[in-house]
């Protein structure tokens, strides 16, 4: 399988290892892995109006860095994204990636009488691996807004048989070095097995 | 009143227009911060000049289209760094915003985007604000009368909600 990582690890280098670690277990299991470091690439997050213009036209993908990474997401047969959770949802780098590249066309078509269906039928598994300060219980309390984007909004665009699944590290402002690296573990002995 | 919308020929531009219009006829001192305008930037530290606004508001009306359900990233962005100072004196929080899908459509798409202002962004702010929201669904199929329609509803409403 080719998976693609997204990874935003803005005003946190544990979300780099996170991300590591993930690549090291798909590349231990026989998987070829693309990686996208929003940071690391000064990946955009805002959509600009040369972008919002073109969004309903045939050529939706006016940004270079956009369009390279939408060509990742069409040659990709899994998707992952890694990020610390801000505001009870995905970084504002995630939205605005997921804004910018998973546009018209890559993740979805518009008819005129249909409204959207679904277009990312290349996707088998899609992978979530979130970080929260907040306990789990707080976080089933006040809402998951970057799962719910995620496991039923980009879940949507793949087809009927894309398999989601999520890695969760809860109270991670209060983690000890042991329960990181008991993460760091866990989050490659899963990917491993995807 | 923080306003997200990246053309000046959008609906959301002058949905923009008709809250100032609004707010103004009513006699509140408003003070328009528009994210695209002054070219605010995610990766550079908040704004001194939006930090100044801020600090003397008892409400804040956020203007922004719905894209992936929830609010542009630009402005998920600019909430994070002003909530963090817990907005010591804002009493209401406005959202005015556009939908493209049906009421139903974003039902069961889980409406982000109210999730983010009342269970993530108000918890934050000191006084624990009122949230209210004037929204508009289904602006994919709308017509020019039902846009209209919207625009003076949103004019006469915003007065009244913000404190």
């Amino acid at each position: 399988m080719r998976v693609l990582l997204v990874v935003d690890p803005i005003r946190d280098e544990f979300v780099r290892e996170i991300a590591t670690a993930a690549k090291n277990g798909l590349e231990a299991g026989g998987h070829d892995v693309d990686v996208v470091d929003l940071v690391a690439e000064r990946f955009p997050p805002v959509m600009s109006g040369a972008d919002r213009r073109a969004y309903f036209t045939d050529d939706p993908l006016v940004c270079p860095q956009a369009a390279a990474s939408a060509a990742l997401v069409r040659s990709a047969d899994g998707l992952v994204f890694v990020y610390p959770t801000t505001l009870s949802t995905v970084t504002p780098g995630i939205k605005g990636w997921i804004e910018r590249t998973l546009v018209p066309g890559v993740a979805f078509t518009i008819g005129d009488q249909t409204g959207a269906k679904r277009g990312m039928s290349n996707i088998r598994r899609l992978v979530g691996i979130a970080t929260y300060d907040d306990s789990h219980r707080h976080v089933l309390r006040h809402g998951d807004n970057g799962r719910r984007l995620i496991q039923r909004n980009v879940r949507f665009c793949g087809g009927p048989r894309t398999r989601s699944s999520w890695i969760a590290m809860y109270d991670a402002a209060r983690a000890t070095d042991v329960g990181r690296d008991g993460f760091l573990e866990r989050v490659e002995r899963r990917m491993g097995r995807l | 009143m923080v306003a997200a919308h990246p053309c000046e020929e959008s609906y959301v531009a002058a949905v923009r227009e008709r809250v100032m219009r609004g707010l103004v006829s009513k006699g509140h001192d408003s003070v328009l911060i528009d994210l695209y305008g002054t070219a605010y930037d995610p990766f550079l530290p908040f704004p001194t000049d939006d930090a100044d606004a801020l600090a003397t508001a008892t409400s804040l009306v956020l203007v922004h289209p719905t894209w992936w359900t929830s609010q542009p990233a630009i402005l998920l962005s600019w909430l994070d760094q002003a909530s963090a100072t817990g907005l010591p004196g804002v009493r209401t929080l406005v959202s005015v915003t556009t939908l493209g899908g049906s009421r139903l459509a974003n039902f069961a798409g889980g409406e982000s985007g109210l999730r983010v202002v009342k269970r993530a962004v108000r918890p934050r702010c000191a006084q624990r604000p009122t949230h209210r929201r004037l929204a508009f669904y289904g602006m994919d199929r709308s017509t020019p009368r039902e846009r209209a329609a919207f625009l003076d509803r949103v004019e006469r409403r915003i007065g009244t909600l913000v404190r």
